[in-house]
């Protein structure tokens, strides 16, 4: 009798896991279910829509249905997995409907935080991740003309980018004293606050968004902790939660992020059940504790591990170091692992290397500055994190970087590094060598 | 929300906002608000407690929290010698 693999979920982790199973065991029957009408699209795309960069939601889809059903994946859209029954290896929708399976692979994602506020049943109120919803608020947006943005997480740094591009009056009010304070030091998001700035945003740090006040159900006003602020628009962008309800429910067990406790080989706490994903937690290369609300091709590389170990391959997946960039207003940003800020709050010894570089021959037309800031632990001088503004190439540096942190790599490596130099691409000095030579003089070496 | 995770989350969030405090400071970029009401028991009292615990310490009680850090992850063996 044919493997019967049952994938929860219809993201990047649940089609991961539902291509790797049926790439592991051609003769698996594998059946998806998704809440939505969809599966198999890019929500990452979702802000560069809003802002016009991308012309069309269309482009967004990375596959037709039907290229599913030739692959013998049987997604069932529109369809809510109510209940696990582990012991007799069975899913119930909320339409009653029972499949039994063999491996049960969760992908069923996060949840915003609760954004606590009063009156959020409005109009108004935005959540961004679900394509044909966003297809609706993409209308609404022309009538928009002032926008709140709550919360300067990553996809609220994407937003305000966003809607300030479209031309709309986008306030942000964010706890914190300033952008992705969770990733990033303040010295990095300064030009890119400014950049906002001549955008046309408008910023509101160290404010929380406390509630909404509307007339006739529409939102007219968004009442925060130094006063209201008129708006049409609040885009709800709070950090990410895995969404476990359904699996706890079941018995799986999480860990101290709240995410569902995995291993290496994406197994959950009971047998034959494995997850992927925004739901799961796994260990920080580093500093060993687990964290959760990884990015798009975190959840793809878990799910394709998920998928192949639940139709009998063997896959493992690795602590990670969690490379990461974007555009930010005007700038590009990006990273891995620690900033100043993180490394301080964990009372984690480092040494700070700074360099302000450039991404072409400085002789070069569109020549961009490219801002390097490195932390290495003072011992032995191995790289412990890295940040990045600038122009272009940051996706790549932090890329590289993130390599380099995870194979250990000392400043004392990077200070002496080779580098490309090609006029148009790459300048004589690179922007990372030169912040490793600057650490270097506070390593002493 | 289970006992370890209320630790967990709310010890990340003074522990954040301290160090956004320090490293503000020193960069000469805007600091969070002082502390009012409950905050000033988490950031005047428990934070500097933590930071005086030794790395050691509290890697150890990290490391006795639910979590998957406690599952078997395989690293990959570094390489050795040449590679041709």
């Amino acid at each position: 009798m044919a493997r019967r693999i049952v994938v929860v979920g219809g993201g990047a982790a649940g089609m991961g896991a539902a291509g790797a199973a049926k790439g592991t065991d051609p003769k698996a029957e594998v059946i998806v279910f998704t809440e939505y009408e969809d599966a198999a699209y890019s929500p990452c795309g979702i802000p560069y829509v809003h802002g016009r960069e991308i012309p069309s939601f269309d482009s967004l889809f990375m596959a037709t249905k039907q290229h599913y059903v030739d692959q013998g994946i049987d997604i069932r859209y529109e369809t809510k997995v109510a209940s696990i029954d582990v012991k007799a290896k069975t899913v119930t929708t909320t339409d009653g409907t029972v499949e039994r399976y063999d491996s049960l692979v969760l992908a069923t994602g996060f949840n915003y935080a609760d954004p606590e506020l009063s009156n959020s049943d409005l109009g108004g109120v935005y959540y961004v991740k679900n394509i044909r919803e966003a297809m609706e608020w993409d209308k609404v947006l022309d009538t928009v003309k002032t926008a709140v943005v709550d919360e300067a997480t990553p996809l609220g740094t994407e937003m305000v980018t966003s809607l300030a591009h479209r031309g709309i009056e986008t306030h942000l009010v964010d706890p914190n004293p300033w952008a992705m304070s969770m990733a990033t030091d303040p010295d990095i998001m300064e030009p890119v606050q400014e950049s906002w700035i001549e955008m046309g945003a408008k910023l509101h740090f160290n404010t929380k968004v406390t509630g909404l006040v509307g007339d006739n159900g529409k939102l007219k006003e968004v009442t925060t902790s130094q006063g209201t602020i008129k708006a049409d628009l609040v885009v709800v962008a709070t950090k990410k939660v895995p969404n476990v309800e359904l699996a706890t429910a079941a018995g799986l067990k999480t860990g101290m992020s709240g995410g569902l406790i995995v291993d290496g080989q994406m197994r959950t706490s009971v047998s034959g059940v494995f997850a992927a994903g925004d739901c799961v937690e796994i260990p920080h290369g580093v500093s060993n504790v687990p964290i959760q609300g990884l990015s798009g091709s975190h959840a793809y590389a878990q799910g394709k591990v998920a998928g192949t170990n639940a139709a009998g391959g063997k896959r493992e997946y690795q602590p990670v170091y969690v490379p990461w960039g974007m555009v930010a207003g005007k700038w590009m940003i990006g990273g891995v692992s620690f900033s100043e800020t993180l490394a301080t709050a964990l009372g984690m010894p480092f040494i700070v290397g700074n360099a302000q570089g450039i991404s072409r021959a400085r002789y070069y037309p569109d020549v961009k500055p490219v801002k390097v800031k490195l932390l290495a632990e003072p011992e032995h001088g191995r790289l412990i994190g890295a940040q990045l503004v600038g122009g272009e190439g940051i996706k790549e540096r932090a890329d590289f970087l993130a390599m380099a942190v995870r194979t250990g790599i000392t400043i004392h490596d990077l200070a002496t590094m080779e580098n490309v130099y090609s006029p148009p691409i790459g300048a004589l000095n690179e922007p990372i060598a030169l912040a490793a030579q600057n650490a270097l003089t506070k390593f002493g070496g | 929300m289970g006992l370890t995770r209320w630790v967990r989350q709310t010890s990340e969030h003074y522990l954040m906002i301290d160090a956004q405090d320090k490293v503000a400071a020193k960069l000469g970029a805007p600091r969070p608000l002082p502390p009012r009401g409950a905050e000033i028991f988490w950031r005047r009292i428990y934070v500097p407690i933590f930071h005086r615990l030794p790395l050691k310490l509290r890697n150890a009680v990290i490391a006795r929290m639910p979590g998957s850090h406690q599952k078997t992850w395989k690293s990959q063996p570094p390489s050795r010698g040449p590679a041709v």
